[in-house]
């Protein structure tokens, strides 16, 4: 087992974000999550990845218990992810931001010695975004803030996959994306990142989507955990149909 | 011959542009002292004393951060200077200079864990509390010299006693202008590798950089220390150049928010900003207070508009245009 959640529990006030969640992830899983806005999704992602800490629960990383870990030693054992809104250098060049991801997961944060945006590193940065069908050369020379909403969110992704992780969760990876351009993004985020056998949790509204590329569904509503199983039987499930496709 | 050396050191990195331009700067200030009246290097060399606190300044605003208060290390290597000089009986400049970096590593490495859980204002006026504190103890107690501090009289320099010598003179001169430019050296040099960049990463996006694997705190802790340790160097070296100093003209607030007045003015942008700054506030000041004594707070504030206004980036923005 490479991630197991137990008897997870996150209140906020009176809301409860998480309601006794148990949940498991085998490698190379390809995982699609629905729910409602508000349903507790992004508070899953931010408990698993240590930015929230859990009222009560355990969760339980390749057997080890890693409830207590902080977001750095998450990211460290290999746990990565994206957000719903971009958590990008909004500042910086679009190779910059390649580059110090670059930099930081090959452990030289206190290197001194060499120079950071050197050729060579630009060059390794051009390389990493082709690989990913991003639009080197209309955005290369960009800052990120002048990137359109698309390309911010790909980038988001692909900052998350650099480090080699085993397993990465993507928090609607392609929300603020037209639709023809998302089957397009998917498919070659998807492909990339099943190169390197990583295991993949993606939050995602659009069925047609989650049915496409997920091998499995996990459904959320109201902080619990409905339905748990192959696409064609989840998307048949009566409270499924009724609180979360027919709500949308 | 010696052209073909220059390019293969460019080849392999071992000089490049902003170095050459640095070794121009060194040697530029360094011909000036045969070349300018006294009044003038005094001015330099007062601004390049203040200008290695902006420098450190400069450090902390590449993570987004502000210090209301490093008027304290400018104090505490002065003080270190000042000390060790009338209780040690040290008077060798360069010992001196090592209980004044001292100081500052040893006090900013403790606060450290303290002010690096802070960010924007509250990191600002913290500093600026922990400077006032400073400022109350030093003057309640007479054995610090309370408000009238010490003074330092001849010092040597490698055993050489300079006596009957003016403060100013081609030692004291060289020796502010080189480690000055050392200092730019040494953080130039980090701010182009990836412990720089990653204060960058820092200021951007925190939550990022967080999930990136950075210890923020740690890498602040550490910025925290480097431009304290700056901030004192260029106290001592202001104490051997002037040999005097008082709490008042350097843990006192009004001297921290010259110090930030300059920091905003010059901007973040490369090493040569916070001194051309600085260079530029002194000579300004002493223009003004000379010609317009009651005025001259009011010209320094149009200066600040008219830089808010033409130069946001700062000062050094006029010489590093975007490569882009
Ligand atoms: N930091 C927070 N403070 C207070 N309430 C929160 C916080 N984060 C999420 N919530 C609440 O928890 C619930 C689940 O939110 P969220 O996990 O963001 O839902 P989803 O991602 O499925 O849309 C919502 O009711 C939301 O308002
Ligand atoms: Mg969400």
């Amino acid at each position: 087992m490479l991630l197991e959640v137990k008897n997870l529990n996150k209140k906020f006030g009176s809301v409860s974000a998480a309601n006794n969640i148990n949940f498991k992830m085998n490698e190379n899983e390809i995982i699609g999550v629905i729910g409602a806005n508000g349903a507790g999704k992004t508070t899953f992602c931010n408990i698993i990845t240590g930015y929230l800490k859990p009222d009560s629960g355990v969760i339980l990383y390749e057997g080890k218990n890693i409830t207590k870990f902080n977001v750095q030693e998450i990211k460290n054992i290999g746990i990565h992810r994206s957000f719903q809104i971009p958590q990008v250098f909004e500042n910086l060049g679009v190779l910059e931001n390649i580059i110090i991801t670059e930099l930081v997961a090959k452990n030289k944060q206190n290197a001194l010695f060499e120079d950071a945006y050197s050729k060579k590193n630009y060059q390794n940065a051009i390389k990493l975004l082709e690989k990913f069908s991003f639009d080197v050369d209309k955005f290369k020379d960009k800052t990120v803030k002048e990137l359109p909403q698309g390309a911010r969110k790909v980038l988001d992704i692909l900052i998350a996959i650099i480090g080699k992780p085993k397993v990465i969760l993507l928090d609607e990876p392609t929300s603020g994306i037209s639709t023809d351009e998302k089957n397009v993004i998917m498919k070659n985020i998807l492909r990339a990142i099943k190169e390197f056998n990583i295991s993949v949790l993606f939050i995602e509204h659009d069925m047609e989507i989650v049915e496409k590329f997920s091998e499995r569904v996990v459904a959320f509503y109201n902080g619990e955990i409905i339905a748990d199983d192959k696409p064609s039987k989840v998307f048949n499930q009566n409270n499924v149909k009724k609180f979360i496709i027919g709500g949308l | 011959m010696a052209v073909k050396k220059l390019e293969r050191y460019k080849m392999r990195g071992l000089i490049n542009k902003d170095k050459l331009l640095l070794i121009a700067f060194l040697f530029t200030f360094i011909s000036f002292w045969f070349l300018l009246p006294d009044y003038a290097i005094n001015t330099i060399s007062l601004s390049f004393c203040n200008g290695l606190v902006i420098l450190g300044l400069l450090l902390l605003m590449r993570a987004g951060l502000i210090s209301f208060g490093h008027g304290m290390y400018y104090c505490l290597g002065g003080y270190a200077v000042a000390m060790t000089y009338n209780f040690l009986q040290i008077k060798e400049v360069f010992v001196l200079i090592a209980f004044s970096v001292l100081a500052g590593f040893i006090v900013s490495f403790f606060l450290g864990f303290f002010v690096r859980r802070f960010r924007g204002i509250f990191f600002a006026m913290l500093n600026l509390a922990l400077s006032m504190i400073l400022f109350g103890i030093i003057v309640k107690s007479i054995s610090l010299g309370s408000t009238d501090g010490f003074g330092i009289k001849e010092l040597t320099y490698f055993n050489h006693a300079i006596e009957d010598e003016k403060r100013l003179n081609i030692f004291s001169y060289l020796l502010i202008v080189i480690l000055t430019s050392l200092m730019m050296m040494i953080v130039m040099t980090f701010l182009k590798s990836p412990s720089g960049k990653i204060l960058e990463a820092i200021r951007e996006n925190e939550i990022r950089s967080s999930y990136l694997g950075i210890s923020i705190n740690k890498q602040i802790h550490k910025i925290y220390i480097f431009s304290s340790t700056l901030a004192a160097l260029g106290g001592g070296l202001m104490v051997i150049l002037i040999g005097h100093i008082t709490p008042e003209d350097t843990a006192y607030w009004t001297r921290s928010g010259e110090f930030v007045f300059v920091a905003i003015l010059s901007g973040s942008l490369n090493v040569f900003a916070p001194l051309i700054g600085s260079l530029f506030f002194e000579f300004i000041r002493s223009y003004a207070l000379f010609y317009f004594p009651n005025t001259w707070q009011m010209i320094i504030g149009v200066v600040l508009i008219l830089g808010i206004l033409y130069l946001p980036e700062g000062i050094g923005s006029i010489f590093n245009k975007r490569k882009k």
